[in-house]
C-alpha cells in the first residue's frame, strides 16, 4: 500500500474490484474454452474409441480376442445359423408379469405386419421371425416371390432379386389393400432380418392419429425432398396413407412401380401422394426405428453414408436409443432368441420399470 | 508509474485475463488428475484414420477427458427420467453386502476395466481392482507377480488373502470375476438372500471335473461366504492345503476349497436353470458350445431356454461392447405395458 500515493485509494479500491472482474472474466473464459476444447477432441466421429474397440466384423472380432475365447469362429457362427432351432421360453407360468396395459393396447391399436422374404429364407429367416416377435402382430402376413400354403406364404408375381423390390413392396402393398384393409388400424412393413417391439410400436402409434396421411420409421434426409424411411428398419403407413395408396399406387407417374431403391422409391411414392414423413423420436429425442443392429448404434460404428443420410444427427450410445424402441435391422436370427429373452425374460430382480412417458405430442 | 497509462492498463487486464484462463484450464486439468497433452497426438488423434496403436499414456488423457466430459454433461449413467421402483432392490443392496473383486492387467485397464466399472461394477458394495501393478488414479492393487497365465493361481491366492485381511468387515459375500465377465448384482444378490454367509460354502459356475466335489469356473465368477474367507485367511497360504501359484486358476482354488472344507453350492434356480455362465449369453441360447464343455458342466450343458434363468447372475468373454449393449438391455429397454412381477426362483433352504 505504502508504493502508492494516497490519491489513489480510491481508484485502487476501484482496481481491485476491476482486477477480480477481469480475472473472473479470464476464468469464465477459460473454463468456456476447456469444455469447447475437449468436447471438440472427444466429440463425434471420435477416432479413439472406435480404433481401440473390438471391430464389428466378426472375422476381425474373433483375431482380437484372447486367446482364450475363440472357440466360436465366423464359421462356427455361420454353422449354428444353419441349425438353428426355435427356442420356447416355457416359462410363462413363473413369471408375474402384469401385462394389462399391454394387453388394452394390442387390441385398441391393431396392427397389420407384412414380412419380406423370399423362398429361400423361410426355413431360415422366416420361420425365426414367426417364432419370435411377429406373433404379436394383430395380423401377420410373410410376402415371398412364390406362394407357400404350409408356411405360409403370399406369392406376389415379382421374380426375386435387389432389382425387383420395388415392385414386390409396391404388390405387397397392393394385395393388402384390397384384401386386409379392415383387418387393421396401421400396416408395417418389415424385412425378414428386422426385430420389431410390438408393445412400443402400439404405445406410439396410441399418439397418432390413423386417418392423417402420416407414415412414420427411420428417417433418411437425402432423395426425397421430405425423407423417406429406411426399408430394413420397417415403416408403418397410416389407414389414410393406404387409402390414397390404394387409389393412386398403381399409377406409373405417381409411383414407380419397379427398379432402384425399394424404400427411396417407396420415399417418393408417398410424397407425391401427400403422405407425410412423421416423427417418430421421443420425448428426449432419442430414436424409436433403426436402420442397423442394437450393438451398432450403441457403439457408433456406422459406414460413412450414414452420416449423410440420417436425419436426426447419427448420433450413438445409449442416449441415443429410446427405452421404448421399435426397430432394428440386420438382426441374424440367433440375435433374435436373444432379443426375445433381454427384452421378455432376463431381468435385475427387484428393479420394477415403471411406465414412462415418452411421447411426444401429435406429430406434425 | 504509467508511461504509457493505456496500454498499461491494458497490459494489466490482459495479464490477469491470462491468469484466470490459465487457472481455469490448470484447474480443470489437476480435477482430472492429469497434465498437457503433447501437440503432436493431437495432430494424430483428427487424422483418425491412420491411428493405429495409441500410447497408453494418450489413451489415459483421453479417458480423463472422456471422465470431463462426461462429468460436464452429467450423461450416460445418470437416468433421472426413470420411474423405476427399486425399493426391493435398494433394501437388497444394504442386507446382502457383496465385495467385487476384478482380475485384470495393466494393458486392459483402459479398455476392459474401465468398461466394468463404468457398467456393472458400480452396483458393487466394495469394488476392487487386482493387477500385478499398483495404480493410484485407476485404482488398482499391485499383487507382486507377473502377467500371464502361468500366475493367475498366485494372484487369486493373494488376492484373496489381501482381501482376509483388510476387508472381511466390509462384505457379506466375496465375489471374484474377470473384466470381461458381467455380473447382474441384483441378481447376485437375490439369490444369496436365500443363502447363509456362515456356511462354508460358494457358488458360481459347476465344472464336474477334476476336482472330486468339482469347482467353479474361474471367468464365469465364483462368491465365497464370510466362512469360507475366514478359512481361506487362516490356512490358505498352507503349500500342503492350497497351491500357491501354477496350474488353472479356477481348479486350484477348487481344489484349495475342498481341502478347506468348504462345499461347492448349487445356484440353479427352481427350473433346474443356470444362473452363473462361463460363455456368452448368445453362446448358451444357441448352444455353440466347443466339445470340452460337455465333460465338464456339471448341468447336462443346457442350451436355449433351460440353460438361463431369468434372474441370471453372470456371463464370461464379453466385450467391453457387449457390456455396453447388456446394461441396455437390462436396465433400459424395455416392452411398453409389460411390467414384470417378481419370480419366485430361488430354491428352497439347503438344496
Amino acid at each position: 500500500m505504502t508504493r502508492f500515493p494516497s490519491y489513489r485509494d480510491p481508484i485502487l479500491f476501484g482496481k481491485m474490484q476491476s482486477n477480480t472482474l477481469n480475472f473472473v472474466f479470464g476464468l469464465t473464459i477459460g473454463l468456456v474454452f476447456a469444455y469447447v476444447g475437449i468436447s471438440y477432441m472427444t466429440g463425434p466421429p471420435t477416432p479413439w474409441p472406435t480404433q481401440m474397440r473390438y471391430v464389428a466384423t466378426e472375422d476381425q472380432e474373433t483375431k482380437l480376442r484372447s486367446p482364450l475365447r475363440s472357440f466360436l469362429t465366423h464359421e462356427d457362427l455361420e454353422k449354428i445359423r444353419a441349425i438353428v432351432q426355435p427356442i420356447e421360453f416355457m416359462d410363462a407360468h413363473v413369471h408375474n408379469d402384469d401385462d394389462k396395459e399391454a394387453r388394452r393396447l394390442e387390441k385398441e391399436i391393431r396392427v397389420l405386419c407384412w414380412v419380406m422374404t423370399s423362398p429361400e429364407n423361410l426355413e431360415s429367416k422366416a420361420k425365426h421371425v414367426r417364432s419370435t416377435w411377429a406373433r404379436r402382430c394383430n395380423k401377420l402376413l410373410f410376402i415371398s416371390s412364390v406362394t407357400n400354403k404350409t408356411f405360409p406364404a403370399i406369392g406376389i408375381d415379382v421374380p426375386e432379386g435387389r432389382d425387383h423390390l420395388t415392385a414386390k413392396t409396391m404388390k405387397a402393398f397392393k394385395y393388402i389393400y384390397e384384401h386386409h384393409m379392415d383387418d387393421a388400424d396401421w400396416f408395417m412393413k418389415a424385412d425378414d432380418d428386422t426385430y420389431v417391439i410390438l408393445e412400443n410400436l402400439r404405445y406410439f402409434l396410441s399418439s397418432q392419429n390413423t386417418n392423417e396421411p402420416i407414415y412414420f420409421g427411420h428417417h433418411f434426409k437425402t432423395i426425397v425432398k421430405q425423407g423417406y424411411f429406411s426399408g430394413g428398419a420397417g415403416y408403418v403407413l397410416s389407414k389414410e396413407s393406404m387409402r390414397r395408396f390404394g387409389a393412386h399406387g398403381s399409377n406409373e407417374t405417381v409411383c414407380r412401380q419397379d427398379g432402384g431403391a425399394e424404400d427411396a422409391e417407396f420415399g417418393k411414392c408417398m410424397e407425391n401422394l401427400g403422405v407425410k414423413v412423421g416423427n417418430s423420436t421421443d420425448k428426449l429425442g432419442r430414436s424409436r426405428f433403426h436402420c442397423f443392429d442394437p450393438d451398432t448404434h450403441l457403439m457408433g460404428g456406422y459406414p460413412d453414408w450414414y452420416y449423410q443420410y440420417d436425419a436426426h444427427g447419427a448420433k450413438k450410445g445409449r442416449e441415443s436409443i429410446s427405452d421404448y424402441a421399435i426397430s432394428f435391422h440386420y438382426v441374424p436370427v440367433d440375435k433374435m432368441y436373444a432379443m426375445e429373452f433381454y427384452i421378455y425374460h432376463l431381468r435385475p430382480y427387484g428393479i420394477e420399470s415403471g411406465k414412462q412417458e415418452l411421447n411426444q405430442g401429435r406429430s406434425s | 508509474m504509467d508511461l504509457h497509462p493505456q496500454s498499461g492498463k491494458m497490459t494489466r487486464t490482459k495479464t490477469r485475463f491470462m491468469f484466470g484462463l490459465i487457472f481455469a484450464y490448470v484447474a480443470i486439468s489437476y480435477m482430472t488428475g492429469h497434465l498437457t497433452p503433447r501437440p503432436t497426438l493431437m495432430r494424430s488423434l483428427k487424422n483418425g484414420n491412420q491411428e493405429t496403436q495409441l500410447s497408453s499414456e494418450w489413451r489415459s488423457f483421453l479417458t480423463h477427458l472422456e471422465t470431463i466430459r462426461a462429468l460436464l454433461r452429467f450423461d450416460e449413467f445418470t437416468d433421472a427420467h426413470l420411474k423405476n421402483e427399486d425399493d426391493e432392490a435398494r433394501r437388497l443392496e444394504s442386507e446382502v453386502r457383496v465385495l467385487c473383486w476384478i482380475m485384470t492387467s495393466p494393458k486392459n485397464l483402459d479398455s476392459r476395466a474401465t468398461a466394468v466399472r463404468r457398467t456393472w461394477a458400480r452396483r458393487c458394495n466394495k469394488l476392487l481392482f487386482i493387477s500385478s501393478v499398483t495404480n493410484e488414479t485407476f485404482p488398482t492393487i499391485g499383487i507382486e507377480l507377473p502377467e500371464g497365465r502361468d500366475h493367475l493361481t498366485g494372484k487369486t491366492i493373494k488376492a484373496f488373502k489381501y482381501i482376509y485381511e483388510h476387508h472381511i468387515d466390509d462384505a457379506d459375500w466375496f465375489m471374484k470375476a474377470d473384466d470381461d465377465t458381467y455380473v447382474i448384482l441384483e441378481n447376485l444378490r437375490y439369490f444369496l438372500s436365500g443363502q447363509n454367509s456362515n456356511e462354508p460354502i460358494f457358488f458360481g459356475h459347476h465344472f464336474k471335473t477334476i476336482v472330486k466335489q468339482g469347482y467353479f469356473s474361474g471367468g464365469a465368477g465364483y462368491v465365497l461366504s464370510k466362512e469360507a474367507l475366514r478359512r481361506f485367511g487362516a490356512k490358505g497360504n498352507d503349500e500342503t492345503i492350497c497351491r500357491q501359484d501354477g496350474g488353472a486358476e479356477d481348479a486350484e482354488f477348487g481344489k484349495c476349497m475342498e481341502t478347506l472344507g468348504v462345499k461347492v453350492g448349487n445356484s440353479t434356480d427352481k427350473l433346474g436353470r443356470n444362473r452363473f455362465h462361463c460363455f456368452d449369453p448368445d453362446t448358451h441360447l444357441m448352444g455353440g458350445y466347443p466339445d470340452w464343455y460337455y465333460q465338464y458342466d456339471a448341468n447336462g450343458a443346457k442350451k436355449g431356454r433351460d440353460s438361463i434363468s431369468d434372474y441370471t447372475i453372470s456371463f464370461h468373454y464379453v466385450t467391453p461392447e457387449k457390456m455396453n449393449a447388456l446394461e441396455f438391455y437390462i436396465y433400459h429397454l424395455r416392452p411398453y405395458g409389460l411390467k414384470s412381477g417378481k419370480q419366485e426362483l430361488n430354491q428352497d433352504w439347503g438344496s
